[in-house]
This record gives C-alpha cells, sequence and structure tokens, in this order.
C-alpha cells in the first residue's frame, strides 16, 4: 500500500495532460473571435472544393482589394480563374507565410498580385489593445492552416516587431475566453456552410463621392514606407520568382495616392524587379474612366474603397489586363470550370442592380 | 505575482518538482529558498528587509525568552518584542490611518498641526505573519513551545509563501513537523491537493469576482442607487467575500497540500452559523483562535480583570460581575479585529466594533430571549428554528458589509440611510440585471456556482468529505471533475485584457 502511494502512475497522468492540453486547443479555436470568417470559407473552398490547379491567379491584399476584384467577374470577363485572399489590414508578413504555405500544400498558381497598401502604414504595432491592426495580426493565426506555419508567423512577428506575442497569438484565450456567452453559428461551423458566389469579394451598395487621387508625374517626391511591409514584400516576392510565378504589385483606386507614394512604391518595384500597376496614374485612371466608366461620384463607398459598382468595374479592367499582360488560359466552356457560370448568374441575381445592365 | 496568476502555478510546479527531488533533509531549505523568492516576486527586494526584521527578533526573542530564568525579565523581553513588531506593523499598515486621526483631534481641540497624507508601501502578508510571530513568541514564553535553534528554520515558518498572501495566521505547533521533516511525495495527496486549488480558484474567479462586478457597480455609484439595490448587492458582496476568501484559502491550503505540509483550516461553513459568536469560529478561525488564545484569555485572567469580576460580582450579583468584564474585553478584541481589518473607521466598525455590539447584546438579553422562546413553547431545535436563526446571523452580518463595501464609514451611514429610505422591490428582475452591471448569463453562472457551494457546504456539514469522495470514484470521473473544474475556471472565469486581476480581498488586510 505505501508502495502504492509513492509510485507515479505515469502513463494516467501523460494521457491526462494529453487530454488536457487536446481540450484546451478546442477551447482555444471555439473561442477564439472569428473575425476572419468569411475569408476561412475561401480557404476551406480553396483546399476542399476545387482542384489544385484551380486558381491561376491569387489576389492578395487589404481591404482594398477585396473592394476592389471579384473573381467571378474576372472570369466572366477574361475566363482567367483567380481567388480573392484579400483580408482587411492584411500584412505581407502573414501573405508571405500564407504563399509559402499553399506552395508547400503543392497549389501552383501562375500570378499572384500583391496589393501595396500596407507599404504607407507606419504604424503597426502588434501586441496592442485597440491598434488598427491587431485583428490583422491574430487573424493571420486563425488562416494559416498548419501549426508550423502559425508558429514561424508568430516567430517573425516577434523578430520584427522586438515584442512577445507567442502566447499571445498562439493560444489567445486569455483574450477570447469571454466570448462563451456571444458564440455564434460562425463560431461552430468557421468554415461556412454555403458557398460564396463572391470568392473572397465584397461587394458594397453604399456610395460616396469622393475626390480622385492627384499624380502630376513628379519623380523627385518620395515617402517613407513601412520597412517590416517592404521586407516581407521583397521576401515574398523571392520566395514567388523561386517558384516560377509571375508577381504583380498593385495600387486600387482611392483618393490619396500621391506622386510621393507611388514612386516609392514604384522604387521598390523597380529594384525587386517585378510590375507595378498602380490604377491612380493619369494614364490608368484615365482608361477607367473612359472606358469601364468608373465614377469619383458613384463608384465608391468611402474615401479608399469602390463599392459593388466599382468593384465590378475594375474587375473587368483587371481581368481584360490580365489577359493582355499574362499568358493565362481561358478556362470558360471546360467542364471543371462550369460552375464558375452559375457563380455568375447567382451574383448577378445577388446583386441586380449592379449586374442589371450587364 | 498574484496566487491566481499562470506564473504563480508555473512557479509551484517548478517548486514542488525541486520539492521531491530533492535531497530529503535539504527540502525545507528549498521551500526557504522558494518563499524568499516569492516575497520578492511579490513586492520587490526591498521590501525584506521588514521580513527579515520580523524573522530576527522572531529568533532572537525566542531564545532569550527561553534562556532567562527570571519571570520578570521573560515578560519584559516578550513586552518589547510585541511593541516592536505591533510598532512595525502600524507603521507600515496603520500610518495614514493615525494621521488622520491626529487631524481629526487637532481639528477638535483647534491645534495648528496638520500632517500630511503618509502612504508607506507595507510587504506582503505583514498582518498574518506578525501574528504568527506574536503568537511564537507567547508560547515560547509559556513554556509551551522550545524555541527553534536554526535562524533558518525560523525564518521558513515565518515566511512560508502559500500562506504570505492571506494567511491562515498559523502556529508554529500546528506545522513544525511537516514543514521542516521533508515529505515524501504522495501521488493520492498532491491529486488532491490539485482538486483543492481548482475548486478555490472557481470560487474566486468564476463566482468571486464575477460578483465583485455587480458589488462595485451599485457601490462605486451609491449616490445613484438606494433601497433593494443596496440591499442586494449587500448580498452579493456576503456571498463575493466568502468565495473570495474561502477560494483563496482553499488555493493556499491546497499549494501547502501539495508540499505536504498541513495548514490549519480557516472556514468551515460560516454562513450556516445559528450566531454571531458561532460565526466566529466558523469564519477566519484562525484569527478567531488568535484573539481567543493571545489576546481575550489573558485579558479575562489578568489581576486587574479578575479584581474587576470579583468587585462587580459583590456590587451587582454573579451574573454582572461575570458578563461586563468579558464584554469590556470583548470590546478591545473587537477593536483590535476591526483595526487589523484596516486603518479605517469604516473597518473598526463593520469588522469590528458592530460585532462586539452584537454579540454584547445577546450575552446581556440571552435571558430574555430565553425568556421570551419559553413563553411562546417555541422548539428551538426545529429546523424552521434554526433556519430563522442562520438567516437572522447572515442579515446581521450584512449590515457591517455595506460599511466593508462602502468607501468610508461616513459614506456607509449614507448608505444604510438610502437603502432603508427608498422601497424599490421591483428593481430585482432579470430586466434589470444590467444596472447591476451583469447580464443573464453571468447571473445564471453566479447562480449555479453559489448552489455548487451550497450543495457542497451541506455534505460538509454533514460530515461528507467530498474530495474524498471524488477521488474514490473511477479515474474517468475523476478526470471529467477535475477538467470540467479546469475548463470552467478558464472559459467562465473573470481574467484576461480589460479586466484588472483584483486581488484577494483578505490580501489586503
Amino acid at each position: 500500500m505505501e508502495n502504492n502511494k509513492k509510485q507515479i502512475p505515469w502513463i494516467r497522468l501523460l494521457s491526462f495532460v494529453f487530454i488536457f492540453f487536446f481540450l484546451l486547443i478546442q477551447v482555444t479555436q471555439l473561442l477564439t473571435s472569428k473575425d476572419g470568417e468569411q475569408k476561412q470559407e475561401i480557404d476551406y473552398l480553396f483546399y476542399n472544393e476545387f482542384d489544385k490547379s484551380f486558381a491561376d491567379v491569387w489576389l492578395m491584399g487589404s481591404s482594398q482589394t477585396y473592394c476592389a476584384l471579384t473573381p467571378t467577374v474576372i472570369y466572366h470577363e477574361s475566363g482567367i480563374s483567380s481567388v480573392n485572399f484579400s483580408a482587411s489590414n492584411q500584412t505581407m508578413v502573414y501573405v508571405y507565410y500564407k504563399i509559402q504555405e499553399m506552395l508547400n500544400d503543392g497549389f501552383q498558381p501562375k500570378v499572384v498580385v500583391l496589393d501595396c497598401v500596407g507599404l504607407r502604414t507606419l504604424s503597426q504595432e502588434p501586441g496592442e489593445d485597440g491598434s488598427h491592426f491587431e485583428n490583422s495580426f491574430r487573424r493571420g493565426v486563425l488562416l494559416l492552416n498548419s501549426w508550423r506555419s502559425k508558429i514561424e508567423y508568430v516567430c517573425a512577428l516577434e523578430d520584427e516587431y522586438n515584442g512577445s506575442y507567442f502566447g499571445n497569438y498562439l493560444f489567445p484565450l486569455e483574450r477570447f475566453h469571454s466570448r462563451w456567452s456571444e458564440l455564434g453559428k460562425g463560431d461552430y461551423y468557421p468554415k461556412g456552410d454555403k458557398i460564396s458566389v463572391e470568392m473572397g469579394a465584397l461587394l458594397d451598395t453604399r456610395i460616396k463621392e469622393i475626390s480622385a487621387s492627384k499624380q502630376n508625374g513628379d519623380l523627385s517626391l518620395k515617402c517613407e514606407l513601412n520597412p517590416h511591409e517592404v521586407k516581407y514584400l521583397l521576401k515574398t516576392i523571392d520566395l514567388l520568382k523561386q517558384n516560377g510565378v509571375d508577381v504583380l504589385v498593385v495600387k486600387w483606386p482611392d483618393s490619396y495616392t500621391d506622386d510621393a507614394l507611388h514612386n516609392s512604391i514604384q522604387e521598390v518595384c523597380t529594384q525587386a524587379e517585378v510590375d507595378f500597376l498602380d490604377l491612380n496614374t493619369p494614364n490608368v485612371s484615365k482608361i477607367l474612366q473612359n472606358q469601364y466608366t468608373l465614377s469619383y461620384k458613384t463608384d465608391f463607398y468611402n474615401y479608399d474603397h469602390l463599392n459593388a459598382w466599382g468593384n465590378e468595374k475594375v474587375s473587368r479592367f483587371f481581368g481584360k489586363y490580365l489577359e493582355q499582360n499574362y499568358s493565362l488560359p481561358d478556362h470558360r466552356g471546360e467542364s471543371s470550370y462550369v460552375f464558375m457560370d452559375t457563380y455568375y448568374k447567382t451574383l448577378a441575381q445577388s446583386y441586380p442592380e449592379v449586374f442589371e445592365s450587364k | 505575482m498574484t496566487i491566481t496568476s499562470l506564473s504563480f502555478f508555473g512557479f509551484v510546479a517548478l517548486t514542488l518538482l525541486l520539492y521531491y527531488i530533492a535531497l530529503k533533509q535539504k527540502r525545507w531549505f528549498l521551500l526557504l529558498v522558494a518563499s524568499i523568492f516569492f516575497f520578492v516576486a511579490s513586492c520587490g527586494w526591498k521590501m525584506l528587509i521588514y521580513l527579515f526584521f520580523g524573522i530576527g527578533l522572531c529568533f532572537f526573542s525566542a531564545k532569550q525568552i527561553a534562556k532567562t530564568e527570571d519571570p520578570k525579565k521573560k515578560k519584559q523581553i516578550l513586552f518589547v518584542s510585541i511593541v516592536l513588531l505591533l510598532l512595525e506593523l502600524a507603521g507600515l499598515k496603520y500610518l495614514s490611518f493615525f494621521t488622520t486621526l491626529s487631524n481629526i483631534f487637532s481639528d477638535l481641540f483647534n491645534v495648528q498641526w496638520y500632517m500630511g497624507e503618509i502612504n508607506i508601501l507595507a510587504p506582503i502578508g505583514i498582518s498574518y505573519y506578525t501574528l504568527s510571530v506574536i503568537g511564537y513568541l507567547t508560547d515560547v514564553y509559556r513554556g509551551e513551545l522550545k524555541p527553534q535553534e536554526n535562524c533558518f528554520k525560523m525564518a521558513l515558518f515565518v515566511s512560508y509563501f502559500p500562506q504570505m498572501v492571506s494567511g491562515p495566521i498559523v502556529r508554529y505547533s500546528e506545522m513544525n513537523k511537516t514543514l521542516y521533516q521533508g515529505n515524501e511525495f504522495d501521488y493520492n495527496n498532491v491529486k488532491s491537493a490539485f482538486m483543492r486549488i481548482v475548486w478555490g480558484l472557481f470560487k474566486k474567479m468564476v463566482i468571486a469576482d464575477r460578483l465583485a462586478i455587480v458589488v462595485s457597480s451599485v457601490f462605486s455609484n451609491t449616490g445613484q442607487f438606494g433601497g433593494f439595490y443596496i440591499a442586494v448587492t449587500t448580498i452579493a458582496f456576503a456571498f463575493q467575500l466568502y468565495a473570495d476568501f474561502s477560494g483563496c484559502m482553499d488555493v493556499v491550503l491546497g499549494v501547502s497540500q501539495a508540499f505536504g505540509v498541513k495548514l490549519p483550516e480557516n472556514f468551515r461553513q460560516p454562513y450556516f452559523s445559528e450566531s454571531l459568536s458561532e460565526f466566529w469560529r466558523r469564519w477566519h478561525i484562525t484569527l478567531g483562535s488568535w484573539v481567543k488564545d493571545y489576546i481575550l484569555y489573558p485579558l479575562l485572567k489578568s489581576n486587574r480583570f479578575q479584581s474587576i469580576s470579583k468587585k462587580l460580582k459583590k456590587k451587582y450579583g454573579k451574573k454582572v460581575g461575570r458578563n461586563l468584564p468579558t464584554i469590556i474585553g470583548l470590546f478591545f478584541v473587537w477593536s483590535f479585529i476591526g483595526l487589523w481589518h484596516g486603518g479605517s473607521f469604516k473597518f473598526i466598525f463593520a469588522s469590528g466594533l458592530i460585532h462586539w455590539f452584537w454579540i454584547s447584546s445577546g450575552m446581556v438579553l440571552s435571558g430574555f430571549f430565553e425568556k421570551v422562546n419559553e413563553f411562546f413553547k417555541f422548539d428551538t431545535e426545529c429546523f424552521s428554528f434554526k433556519l430563522f436563526r442562520k438567516v437572522r446571523t447572515f442579515l446581521t452580518l450584512c449590515i457591517g458589509f455595506i460599511f466593508i463595501c462602502s468607501q468610508s464609514f461616513v459614506d456607509g451611514l449614507r448608505s444604510t440611510y438610502r437603502m432603508i429610505k427608498t422601497f424599490n422591490p421591483w428593481v430585482v428582475s432579470l430586466g434589470n440585471l444590467g444596472s447591476f452591471g451583469i447580464n443573464i448569463y453571468d447571473f445564471v453562472l453566479i447562480l449555479v456556482g453559489l448552489l455548487l457551494i451550497l450543495l457542497v457546504s451541506i455534505k460538509k456539514e454533514q460530515g461528507m468529505e467530498i474530495r474524498k469522495w471524488v477521488l474514490s470514484q473511477n479515474i474517468p470521473f475523476q478526470w471529467i471533475v477535475l477538467l470540467g473544474g479546469i475548463f470552467a475556471v478558464i472559459i467562465f472565469g473573470v481574467y484576461g485584457p480589460g479586466y484588472d486581476a483584483s486581488t484577494f480581498i483578505y490580501g489586503g488586510f
């Protein structure tokens, strides 16, 4: 009896610890805020519903990207298949690890579009409550699928921002445990239970008149760019080039991209030897306004986001741009892409005010 | 380092590991190192000077007391030591109160002698270990104890880390054996200790800290609330205080149990008490028994009190001769208890003198109540009568709690007035939970938590040891209970960003 007392039942103890940590991870995932819920749907579709070679173009970036491009419209316009992975305040650190993860998983795009709006934002500090980018940093952990990518991503944040985010980001139970009373369907089924015909885009039907960006082609002007974003943009470009993927850096229409910002981004792109398409330059802006009827009076819902009408127009423009500048296949008529036509029809029915004249 | 923090449990886990792999005869020394580390981590290394002062005084005075043959000299050493310890405690914890007192008197007597507010940071646990040290010295003086010859062992008795935050107030004779002997690892004992810690955390983090939201919502804005708002919140505070303090004790005793060191229990279902005297035998038991053994009995047995008693007996009869000195003695005791809880009038009144008043009144009127019971032929042993007495005791306690919740004594008076003045029972409704700072989910959690505490208390009162019972069940059941408890704390506990981790209420005393 005395001997029994002193013996530690290691197997029981280890089993208990294993069960505890298993439950802890499950509870953490359940309670963590699903800020990127919609984006998880896209990930789910991408990984589970589509063929690995389904998307020739990956659209990465911030909210400007998901407000500017609808893959369904691009497909309808040019037959090019794409998926919009953009999310609010998506950082280049996340983009790098997400692309690395997807490439490692065997997905192979032909072109990756990188929205560079984050480059201008200097005040990114993870770990700060109320910080503009805090949700984005956290969403990164949520949207990366493998634990290896999650850990690498958080380590990269720690390196970049000299902070300690490991426990806080990977096991954010302390932060989110009190969400138990507000759990919803999205928490139990974060991957969604419906197919999103927008394929990662957001079509907002609000309208706000804004002034167009003013660029005069003055090459002498420069501005400071976020060094972390620039570093990871260059790393991402390297990674994609090593994998034989073309890269296109873009700046979507807004009211603030001036010569200084344009020149600074252009400089980075020139250094990295990749194309930079700025939809605010006078030449491109003219095409958008004249050929695609993009209007700064009716096609935005705030000073830097296109609304549903603007999205439809820019998507069509961008589809044509990809068609003309990259050798991408037209998948229209292929049996595995037929569902995209159905998607487009559903999309048009969902937004009759946008698509009725098309 | 708060004892609900992850860092504390990391520290405990590491200390446990080192404790059980260390040589048996060196284990107590490891506990000493851990205790000093905990002390420094909790209040900084500068505070060590106060701790070392207490340890040094305790060690050398005890040896001197034991060595000295002359009873008068023994008494002098004891007296000086106690005065020095109390001066240290008063200087660190009550200076602010004494300056307030001095300013009030200078106002009253129109003396131009104002003192600014003085706030000195007191080291953690000083109120608790000071009483333990006084008790130890007194026991040595009485010849009930042999003084500890090893100053490091003495240091461990004073600084033993689990008891540093909120007690219990330990006696040397109660823990010296298990503290120094180097306890063997006992899996079942550690498991039981772990269960106790989880139960304590549940009481503290799920129930007490949720009730704290209710209490602070109303008592931080008493000007806006009256009537049933204050009444209900005061009852909520009564449960908060119990869940908080007993939860803390479960963590403390559980941690100590994991090391094999047995600490005295501090609670025995206090809200089941049928009188205030009984309440103080069930609530903060170690303080009650300390005060009884080191203040009340010595006072009543002193020559002066004995002669007063004799004179009173002669002049006014047996009853007065017996009761009046006790009432006077109790006045000192309750003033001490009140002051010990905090250097402010609200504590002196609400944790001290109000209890003295109720208990003394009970003593004086006991004969009258007996006659009333006889007259109405009340069965004082039936359930309903006992329940009535329990509810009466609880509500009597709540009167004092109004003052403890309030910012000051005067504020307590105002709150009591506002509670009586306004009749608004309709504010106690599910639709009005928002006014109490909680929502329906919090309410359900509080209710379930309190019912669980009630159930456990009833079973304990019936003599059942819940943990022992759980540990006698099959492993799956044990794990379900344990994991259920852990995840209840993790999910439903009140902690995290936006919440200022509240310390244990008794940690502030």
